[in-house]
């Protein structure tokens, strides 16, 4: 399990996504899913870990399950606020349904109930990602 | 309106009050409250110790008795002394018993208070002066005393019991009220308990389905379609099981009395027929389903998850009701309403050639849980998928209907408004 804790923040890379979810099956198809698409992926798998993350490194994007140990969604995405403000958008992502309310509720750009169409998901974090420098 | 002291002050006769308390704890206080509502010039408070007690005041005449008999006294009393009168008992509770009688000439009253007070005596007994006073001074009766007290006891009795009937009731509708709230709790957190446990595996299982198949067109190894064709199936099933759980909430809200919240979006019902057909032949070999659609697209505001799933319920009905297989046809055409220009319907039907529905089932068959009579214990369902399908026809603002003859097959006929605004609106 110690190779999917998040390791230490790759120094200054703009394109990593945060991944926030604790179901680890989810967690680690997410992970594929947009490292198939050559995107940089940082994984928590509670709202502590996140937020610790994110105390050291400010990522492009989170994507954000609500229901979380420790932490929850909204304690992390007011986490991500108080520290980089509207700067770093979410892409909030739940079971319950309810994914648009949740998402208006804590400031989210956009919201995707499970379960998803893998290519839905990654169109929608490509949507979100800043243009690529290069 | 007249005060008590007033009836008392002004007349002429010396007015003797004789009240017997029981209550020793309320003694001290009682003659005063009774000097405040009577202006008598003479007021006689007689105490006693005993629970009931009475006492005439009459020379010679000191007893201790209890209420039942002080009164079997006094009205010895009375027989012995010409100017006296009695007037009849009454009950004024359960526990207690107050009697009033006329000590002839000199205008003392006589009050006698039986039984435990429980409340408060001297109340009771203040209550009763003015008209006491009017009974010493002649104007009235203490018949009519008497009638006044029983009058104004059952008022206050009724009012008491009016208020414990009230207070019981509130009491009972509070326990009923936090019992539905907690049913419907607990049910609310069931269903998403449910939904949660199954779509967050089914978010795996449906992703990973994804992942190999992206993967397995990129590397395009020999058994590539083999390995396509069972992905596919999981995919299939993960998304059979999102639609059961879709349903579910729906038929919850249905029961909740909420309406759904459609998603719409511009949606191909053709095309959407035309999956589900591809989708159940691919379940039966039995059965031949085939896809009529009279115009290449039929394009209308719809919610189309929710079409689906009512394709779905539909055509698997028509797939369970045939048990011996044949033909089922899905038939989809625009009805043009003509003179009402580009607005207009678009006509869905199923029709299947199986066992049918009994004629007086046929009105039935749309209700939440009801099932036709002519199903059999292999032809498994909850008696939501109907009442489902309807659901989501009328949220859309169309109609369903059924025509069917019991051993030859069945018609489901749906009509969706093309225009958005045509009936779903009000």
């Amino acid at each position: 399990m110690s190779d999917e804790h998040p390791a230490a923040a790759p120094a200054a890379s703009p394109a990593v996504v945060l991944v926030v979810e604790d179901d680890y099956s989810v967690r680690r198809m997410l992970q594929w899913a947009l490292e198939d698409d050559g995107i940089a992926v940082a994984v928590a798998e509670n709202g502590q870990q996140a937020n610790d993350w994110l105390d050291r490194s400010k990522p492009a994007l989170v994507l954000l399950d609500m229901g979380l140990p420790l932490v929850d969604g909204e304690g992390v995405a007011q986490h991500l606020h108080g520290r980089y403000g509207q700067s770093v958008p979410i892409l909030v992502v739940t079971a319950d349904g309810h994914a648009a309310e949740k998402a208006a509720k804590i400031g989210a750009a956009d919201a995707i109930n499970k379960p998803f169409d893998i290519d839905t998901l990654v169109a929608r974090v490509q949507r979100l990602l800043p243009p690529d420098p290069e | 309106m007249s005060s008590p002291t007033e009836v008392g002050t002004g007349h002429a006769a010396t007015l003797h009050l004789v009240a017997a308390l029981a209550d020793p704890g309320r003694r001290a206080g009682g003659a005063q409250t009774l000097a405040r509502h009577v202006g008598a010039e003479e007021l006689l408070v007689f105490l006693f110790d005993a629970e009931v007690e009475a006492y005439l005041p009459a020379p010679g005449f000191v007893q201790t008795l209890p209420a039942g008999r002080a009164w079997q006294a006094f009205l010895r009393a009375c027989a012995e002394n010409g100017s006296w009168t009695a007037d009849v008992p009454f009950p004024t509770s359960a526990d207690r018993m107050m009697a009033v009688g006329r000590c002839g000439a000199d205008g003392a009253v006589l009050v006698l208070l039986g039984g435990t007070p429980q409340r408060d005596a001297v109340e009771d007994l203040a209550l009763l002066l003015p008209l006491l006073a009017a009974v010493c001074r002649g104007e009235r009766t203490a018949r009519d005393a008497q009638a006044q007290a029983t009058l104004l006891r059952r008022a206050a009795t009724d009012a008491q019991a009016l208020a414990e009937g009230l207070d019981a009731a509130r009491r009972e509708l509070e326990r009923l009220y936090g019992e539905v709230r907690a049913a419907l709790e607990s049910r609310d957190a069931f269903l998403a308990a449910v939904t949660h446990d199954l779509k967050t595996p089914l978010t795996a299982v449906l992703g990973y389905v994804q992942l190999l198949q992206r993967r397995v067109r990129r590397t395009a190894a020999p058994d590539t379609e083999r390995l396509l064709e069972g992905l596919q199936q999981i995919e299939l099933t993960g998304t059979r099981m999102r639609r059961q759980i879709d349903q579910l909430l729906d038929v919850a809200r249905l029961q909740m009395g909420q309406p759904l919240e459609l998603e719409r979006q511009p949606t191909d019902l053709v095309a959407l027929c035309r999956a589900a057909c591809r989708e159940h032949q691919i379940g039966s070999g039995r059965h031949r389903v085939a896809l009529e659609a009279q115009v290449d697209r039929l394009v209308g505001e719809w919610d189309p998850l929710r079409l689906e799933r009512l394709l779905d319920n539909l055509l698997s009905n028509a797939v369970k009701y045939s048990p011996a297989g044949g033909a089922i046809t899905v038939t989809v055409d625009a009805d043009g309403d003509e003179g009402r220009g580009a607005a207009g319907w678009a006509v869905l039907a199923v029709r299947d050639t199986g066992i049918g529905v009994p004629e007086a089932d046929v009105g039935n068959i749309f209700d939440r849980f009801f099932r036709a009579g002519n199903t059999t214990r292999q032809m498994t369902g909850s008696g939501i998928g109907l009442a489902s399908a309807r659901q989501i026809v009328q949220e859309h603002g169309g109609t369903i209907s059924a025509a069917s003859e019991e051993g030859t097959g069945s018609v489901f006929t749906v009509r969706l408004p093309l225009n958005r605004g045509d009936g779903s609106e009000r």
